[in-house]
């Protein structure tokens, strides 16, 4: 992997960030409040803790760490430094590392991950990988264990018996074994979802808006579209019991979020979700600074929108809110993005364990192979070296435990681009938490 | 944490240590220190803004090397940092200057050496905390005056250091008395967490265990039925007839449903396998909700309301009021009366065998007494709802309420009408009668039913009426499970075969034999007569007056039955017309 050398990664890690870093205050027509970053603790507080958190933070964060002190608001740290790494008890099996799209942005590469010839993972892999990660987890533990690629029902056949494999081991064991996949659903037939019911799949499928916005950036290897393809295969699992997510990769070419999100919505999704296109192998389809903003901008509509919906009593599964009411309202305090090289950790089809499935070949979170075993001291090294206390400008940043530092493979290859928009979002989160909370307590539990 | 900072999200929520919002002073059970839930004496240690006393007691026998008056309100600690009262941008003179003081100076002055308070001013009169002998006054004794401290106006307070030479030095400061609580009631976030109960020597989980006077601590279930799961049937009873009737011991040790076993029947056997003071120190939330004699578990799931036939009307119900409902009460309460009589006293008991019987038959006494007089309060009950009826226009046209205290001894009553009724010694047959004319769902419960299914109808009653109704409607609810429990208990002396042991061999006697007691009877119903016809008219003195008088025929009445039965002579109450 070139990447990281061509991408000016430098200018984006000294950006520095100033005010408080122990707490952030906004204001909602019920007064102010305040995120205190430690625990991720909402509180309500008096209109002039700003002032004095600000003065505060002039002195730096052990003033800050002081007055918070003094008000009795400040416990043991809630984040554990360094961290141990915790049992594997998921892995995500890129059993097909081939696609038959051609997406622009893709990490992998069309699935490839940059190889020159695409790889299936044969059975002997997959089961491997499915008994090492069932010899780890102890009984009445639960396990997961995700499909990616690549696109896996290529690989339809390891993709069943891994799955029929785990879960026979799973029950042996008294284990609770969970299932997921990320799917294009270009390939998915009747009896894919008769089996993915069977097995109570977790089912993410990658699919960009409206018909034209989706072919034009999720093309087959033809150039012909796969919208219609999708939508006449989802029929099936839509209807069934299944929770079925829709993942739409936000490009600079999405420009009315809004429609796209009540179209995905639609067309019967349960939940529908955004990711902004971060680290792109086609440098168009990547959102730069400005377009982020407009992002954020579009993003604010659809949570106002969802606010409007929740406080009617109406569903509006829009999952980005979802996730940051969910967590916030539960001070969610990570030290870390994602369970990537902690619980969790991908396996390549040639057997090679990475920190997670975007990681597959790439040797800076190579974490040991199914010949040797998982790599612990590998493992530890990569906590040690992602904590979010140990990242610039993190480490001064208020979002810091809500973020946990950003998808590692997006900030490895491009840097920390999504500051601003991620604290865009954060901060409208909080305030809108707020406010849901007082017009439907019933809401949060 | 100050109150201004209100906690949202789980986090925040979790982070809170020490009291929630929602413990209040008022809430307290505490009658005076140290009391249960708190010292109470903790809330005067913190009277005054920016120091922190303690009430100290001078101990009954001091040690030789103890010092010297020791004993009054000793100063603890000068505490302004954080001191609520105590604002630093505070515009107030007064704290203005405490603060100077207590920050400059006189706060280094007073960390040093032994502090008391020696007097307080307020409104012009001064309390010293010293006998006129020169010696302080015990520490309780100065609290009890620190209570009487009002919140305004401005106090001024004089401290002395003990353990200096004359003249000892002196400090007065001025401030306000702090508010114990905020103005919402809740305890004053001045108080730090565990404050308040820091010198309670004994957990109030003890008393809960152990009290058995009446004190709220020993208001309890004893013996409960189990939680009610799986299959009901209505009313809300386990379908399952052993959980639906065992007693359980509210206070069990092993919560398992291995320990759901019949209570035993008297405090002694029961302790040993009862949570002991470590224990409930421990374990005192496992302890469930009891409702209804139930214990609930984790959720109530209330019973469906019966679906009772109202009365086609009020005269209907009347009528059966009158005619079907008092009636049966009162020939209830006296069956049970004279089976109550035909139990053996303590003296009669064999002495050499049944060890265990004084103890059951003590229960089973007891038991009976109480369904005895709950019938007997229904009766009156029925009499009030018929009188209020007529109170309220319900009679029919040219009828009034009279007092409806007569028996229904012709007949079968009860459910399908399977109860005969008759005076019995309550042997084997007439507790399985017992237990057949109460059973839930037979006539006693239905009939009632019907009474709050008609008086429901609020357009049509007044609301009284119907929450009457529901009294008794609901009252009746343990008599069923306490002669199953009777029958338990007896059960054990059944192999002993008859004559049974715990009877006393009993026949109905003669109008001539039983005169004084049939006197007493008739004088009973003639007062009762009397008090409800009263207090139907609302003379409520008249009424008391006959009720008083009918208490102690009562009395008469039950020492003479008493001493017949001993003689083996059943008074024959059915006799009375």
């Amino acid at each position: 992997m070139s990447v990281i050398s061509i991408l000016p990664v430098a200018t984006f890690q000294r950006r520095t960030f100033s005010g408080p870093t122990e707490a952030r205050c906004f204001d909602t027509e019920h007064g102010t409040h305040a995120l205190l970053v430690d625990g991720s603790r909402v509180y309500d507080v008096p209109a002039d803790f700003e002032s004095r958190l600000n003065e505060a933070a002039q002195r730096g964060p052990a003033a800050e760490r002081g007055l918070l002190a003094s008000l009795g608001l400040l416990g043991d740290p809630a984040i554990d430094a360094p961290l141990a790494p915790p049992v594997v008890n998921a892995l995500a099996l890129a059993v097909s590392e081939h696609c038959n799209l051609a997406c622009g942005y893709c990490y992998a590469d069309g699935g490839s991950f940059g190889a020159n010839a695409p790889k299936h993972m044969n059975w002997d892999v997959a089961r491997r990988a499915v008994d090492d990660l069932l010899a780890r987890v102890p009984a009445g533990g639960s396990a997961s264990l995700a499909f990616l690629g690549g696109e896996p029902l290529l690989n339809r056949d390891v993709l069943r018996r891994a799955t029929l494999h785990a879960a026979t081991l799973a029950a042996e064991r008294g284990v609770s074994m969970r299932f997921s996949i990320t799917t294009n659903a270009t390939v998915l037939n009747a009896d894919d979802a008769a089996f993915l019911v069977q097995h109570a799949f977790n089912v993410t499928v990658s699919i960009d808006g409206e018909r034209e916005l989706h072919d034009a950036l999720r093309p087959t290897r033809g150039g012909g579209g796969s919208y219609e393809r999708i939508v006449a295969r989802l029929g099936p699992l839509l209807g069934s019991d299944l929770r079925v997510s829709a993942r739409l990769t936000v490009t600079p070419r999405h420009t009315a979020l809004r429609a796209t999100l009540e179209h995905l919505m639609a067309l019967g999704f349960h939940s529908v979700g955004f990711s902004p296109s971060l680290s792109s192998r086609d440098p168009a389809l990547q959102l730069s600074t400005g377009e982020l903003d407009a992002l954020l901008a579009q993003m604010i509509e659809c949570a106002n929108e969802f606010e409007r919906r929740i406080v009617m009593g109406d569903p509006y599964p829009f999952s980005n809110m979802l996730a940051a009411l969910q967590e916030l309202h539960r001070g969610t305090h990570r030290p870390l993005p994602c369970g990537a090289g902690a619980g969790y950790l991908g396996v390549s089809a040639d057997g090679a364990y990475s920190a997670c499935h975007r990681f597959v070949g790439d040797p800076r979170a190579a974490m040991g192979d199914l010949d040797h075993g998982i790599d612990d001291a590998a493992r530890e090294r990569w906590l040690a070296s992602r904590h979010v206390d140990t990242q610039e400008p993190c480490r001064s940043c208020w979002a810091r435990y809500l973020c946990g530092g950003g998808c590692h493979h997006e900030v490895l290859n491009r840097g920390r681009v999504a500051c601003d928009f991620i604290r865009g979002w954060l901060a409208h989160a909080l305030a809108a938490y707020v406010r849901i909370a007082e017009q439907r307590p019933d809401y949060f539990r | 944490m100050s109150a201004e900072f209100k906690p949202r999200n789980r986090t925040a929520r979790a982070a809170v240590v020490g009291n929630p919002a929602s413990a209040r002073l008022d809430a307290s059970v505490a009658n005076c220190f140290p009391g249960l839930e708190l010292d109470v004496r903790n809330l005067e240690g913190r009277f005054f803004p920016g120091l922190l006393f303690r009430v100290v007691t001078a101990p009954a026998a001091p040690v030789a090397q103890a010092l010297p008056n020791q004993a009054g309100i000793r100063l603890a600690a000068v505490e302004w940092q954080n001191e609520t009262m105590l604002p630093e941008r505070s515009e107030l003179p007064w704290v203005q200057t405490l603060l100077a003081q207590l920050s400059g100076d006189i706060g280094n002055t007073l960390s040093d050496g032994r502090w008391y308070l020696q007097w307080i001013e307020q409104s012009g009169k001064r309390i010293s905390t010293e006998q006129p002998n020169g010696k302080p006054y015990d520490g309780e004794t100065v609290w009890r005056f620190l209570r009487s401290i009002a919140l305004e106006p401005l106090l001024t307070i004089s401290l002395v250091r003990r353990d200096a030479s004359e003249p000892r030095p002196t400090v007065q400061l001025s401030g306000y008395r702090r508010r114990y609580t905020t103005p919402a009631g809740v305890i004053a976030v001045d108080y730090e967490p565990g404050e308040l109960t820091q010198s309670l020597c004994n957990p109030w989980q003890h008393d809960f265990r152990d009290c058995a006077c009446y004190y709220w601590a020993s208001n309890h279930p004893d013996v409960v039925m189990g939680e009610a799961s799986g299959a009901t049937i209505p009313g809300g009873d386990p379908k399952d007839p052993t959980t639906a009737l065992t007693y359980l011991d509210w206070l069990r040790r092993d919560r398992s449903p291995a320990g759901a076993v019949a209570a035993p029947v008297t405090r002694s056997a029961a302790r040993e396998d009862q949570i002991d003071h470590f224990e409930i120190n421990q374990r005192w939330q496992e302890l469930e909700f009891v409702i209804g004699g139930r214990e609930i578990g984790a959720v109530y799931t209330p019973p469906s309301p019966d679906h009772a036939q109202p009365y086609a009307d009020a005269a209907e119900m009347i009528h059966a009021l009158e005619y079907e409902l008092a009636p049966m009460e009162l020939t209830l309460a006296l069956e049970y009366l004279y089976s109550m009589f035909s139990l053996k006293s303590m003296r009669e008991l064999p002495k050499d065998r049944w060890s265990t019987l004084a103890d059951d038959l003590a229960a089973v006494r007891q038991s009976l007494i109480i369904v005895a007089a709950s019938e007997m309060t229904h009766l009156r009950w029925v009499n009030q709802l018929l009188w209020e009826l007529d109170r309220a226009g319900f009679y029919p046209h040219g009828k009034h309420y009279a007092p409806v205290l007569r028996h229904s001894a012709h007949g079968p009553i009860g459910l399908k009408g399977l109860h005969t009724p008759g005076l019995r010694v309550l042997d084997y047959e007439a507790l399985d009668a017992y237990v057949r004319v109460e059973r839930p769902g037979g006539k006693l419960d239905t009939a009632y039913a019907r009474c709050v299914a008609t008086l429901e109808q609020r357009d049509r009653y007044p609301s009284h009426l119907y929450e009457l109704a529901v009294k008794i409607d609901s009252d009746g609810m343990l008599h069923y499970e306490r002669f199953r429990e009777m029958r338990r208990i007896l059960n054990t002396y059944r192999g002993a075969g008859a004559p049974w042991p715990y009877l006393r061999d009993i026949r109905l006697g003669t109008p001539d034999e039983t005169k004084v007691a049939l006197d007493a009877y008739r004088s009973l119903l003639a007062a009762l007569h009397d008090a409800y016809v009263n207090e139907a008219a609302q003379r409520f003195d008249a009424a008391q007056v006959a009720i008083a008088s009918a208490r102690k025929t009562m009395d008469v009445l039950n020492r003479e039955a008493e001493a017949l039965a001993g003689r083996g002579i059943g008074v024959p109450f059915f006799d009375v017309k």
